[in-house]
């Protein structure tokens, strides 16, 4: 009985270990490619073999493809939008947890509707608005609708769920306005969900392709843009220079997840299970 | 004494009020881009879908009634038989990815659990990894790996009677395959790690008790871990259909951006809906956003219609 568990547990780490395999083999190819002679077939590209030749094309990439110009201002709308949601959301989560208001059942059930209702529908229309006020090739155009994050809403409700009223209800009575309690006692214990919340919609905005393909022009280049353009099959470019464009545009999302994982999946979790 | 209680609750409620003003001033920042930025656009595209809206700004609008939607889903003219593939291919798309997707995504979450503790962290992160990475980055790294005659992965394919010779992406079925393929590696950490939390949930106790009957490890978990999963698996499903009904940035990158006939492949083996909605837009043809408009509302009634039936079933199956 023991020895077929054990074997049972051996199949199961076999298992694990393939698709971990495919999980990470494709984001390993990345780098090697980058970092290989030029003499060496990239179909066959295993294991890193030159240090000095990734370096000038990851050069030429930043030079030639723009993707410095690239990462610079995806880093910026990115960043921007994540810091909107961050204060838009705890602030709704904030009176959605501790308050009571006529309507609050109405509004929260919008919230609620909101998250089930897909970009796609209305992003036409949305596009040709955002255009007609002056904000396309925008930060603003870019970042406005990107802002409306119900997901963060409900994640940032988690996190303060538990926290005991009579905190609030002191404070009160301490002569703690309504927004100085948000700023100065709520905002703080929601620490860890708006760590949560700032790495999971750095992903999603940082990933996001067809609402920046539309929106912008010549002004932003969003990287999404730019690396499908150059996947395209009209645009001729060293393969290798191609293949570093993307480990730039990877590392981002890469580096962060790899500080910030926990926080990550917890997010995740907590946005399943309980919604 | 009558009196002064009667001020007091006055008193009460003007503090009252001034509180839940403040909560709304709190949550005037979301309602109010919610309302520009989805709601709006949301009703103006279904009440546009009825016009002959085009990207052309000068134009003024007409109201045409059902014409947008008699001509997409004619099947006359190119437009039309081209959102008619792309409806055609979602259909064939759809339950395949779920399929495939979610069963290697139950099945990692099941397995995941007998590992110890140190093997469960690092193979939960190291599964999580490709959701992390933007989809257009899993798109050329596979678009590379499957580089007909030379991919590492097309190979491997064709050394195990897969699709020898055959260029994925340019043709009918493996084109709808390759973007499974793409979709399936980037989503199952996703949903991985929700059904795996969800088994988390599971009373051990259950399972003891279980093993003291001697249940071997099928039994337990066809009648433990599953049958108690099924909310999470329900909720992942339902979540999976509507972001797989809207399935755009795969294809399109890989059907390649430069010309707005080439969109969705040759012969269009690689297209779906939302292509065609924004080629529609691109290619600014009169009443080109209309008829956008219209096939958002065909794909959202889809939508609607999926979500629906599926609660409906759960609801006859509790």
């Amino acid at each position: 009985m023991k020895r077929m568990k054990k074997r049972e547990k051996i199949l199961w780490v076999a298992l694990c270990g393939i698709w971990g395999l495919i999980c990470l083999f494709p984001i390993w190819i990345l780098f090697c490619g980058t970092f290989s002679k030029d003499t060496e077939n990239l179909v066959n590209v295993v294991l890193p073999s030159s240090f000095s030749n990734g370096v000038a094309k990851i050069t030429e990439a930043i030079q030639t493809v723009n993707i410095g110009a690239a990462t610079i201002d995806t880093l910026v709308y990115t960043g921007f939008t994540v810091l909107g949601i961050l204060i838009i959301s705890s602030l709704a989560a904030y009176e959605f947890t501790f308050y009571q208001f006529p309507g609050k059942k109405f509004l929260f059930g919008l919230v609620m509707v909101s998250m089930m209702l897909p970009q796609i529908l209305y992003i036409i229309p949305l596009y040709r608005m955002v255009y007609n006020m002056g904000l396309a090739d925008t930060l603003l155009g870019i970042s406005l609708p990107l802002m409306v994050s119900p997901l963060s809403i409900f994640i940032l409700m988690q996190f303060v769920e538990n926290l005991p009223r009579d905190l609030i209800e002191s404070a009160r009575i301490d002569g703690a306005g309504h927004f100085t309690i948000y700023l100065k006692i709520v905002l703080p214990l929601m620490r860890n969900g708006l760590l949560t919340v700032a790495v999971l919609m750095f992903m999603k905005v940082w990933g996001q392709y067809l609402w920046p393909s539309l929106i912008t022009a010549n002004k932003i280049r969003p990287i999404s843009v730019v690396i499908a353009n150059i996947l395209s099959p009209h645009y001729w470019v060293d393969s290798r220079v191609k293949i570093a464009a993307m480990l730039i545009a990877t590392l981002p999302p890469l580096l962060i997840y790899m500080f910030f994982q926990k926080y990550l999946i917890e997010g995740v979790t907590a946005s399943g299970v309980k919604g | 004494m009558k009196n002064n209680q009667k001020k007091a609750g006055k008193k009460l409620s003007s503090a009252r009020k001034l509180e839940c003003l403040n909560s709304y001033i709190g949550l005037l920042p979301f309602f109010a881009l919610f309302f520009i930025f989805m709601l709006y656009p949301f009703i103006y595209g279904i009440v546009m879908s009825f016009t002959d809206w085009s990207v052309s700004s000068r134009r003024e609008i007409n109201f045409t009634g059902l014409t947008n939607y008699q001509f997409i889903l004619s099947g006359e003219g190119v437009s039309s038989e081209r959102f008619l593939t792309s409806l055609k291919n979602l259909f064939l798309y759809v339950p395949t990815t779920l399929l495939i997707g979610m069963s290697i995504a139950l099945f990692l979450a099941l397995i995941i659990n007998q590992l110890g503790k140190r093997g469960y962290s690092f193979f939960r992160s190291v599964f999580f990894a490709p959701y992390v990475l933007p989809m257009f980055i899993g798109v050329g790294i596979w678009q590379w790996f499957m580089t007909p005659g030379s991919g590492r992965v097309s190979n491997f394919f064709a050394s195990i009677g897969i699709g020898a010779g055959v260029d994925w992406a340019n043709t009918a079925i493996y084109a709808i395959l390759m973007v499974v393929m793409i979709d399936v590696w980037h989503a199952t950490g996703f949903n991985f790690v929700i059904i795996n939390a969800g088994t988390k949930d599971i009373p051990p106790d259950l399972y003891e008790a279980a093993e003291l009957d001697g249940a071997s490890s099928w039994q337990k978990m066809r009648y433990i871990t599953v049958p108690l999963l099924e909310p999470i698996l329900f909720m992942v499903i339902t979540y999976g259909f509507i972001s797989a009904l809207q399935v755009y940035d795969i294809p399109w990158i890989l059907s390649g951006t430069g010309d707005y006939n080439s969109i969705g492949g040759p012969g269009q083996v690689m297209l779906f809906p939302v292509m065609e909605m924004v080629r529609n837009v691109y290619l600014g043809t009169p009443s080109g956003l209309g008829r956008a408009a219209a096939e958002g509302v065909v794909l959202m009634s889809i939508i609607l219609l999926i979500t629906l039936i599926q609660f409906r079933f759960r609801r006859r199956k509790v």
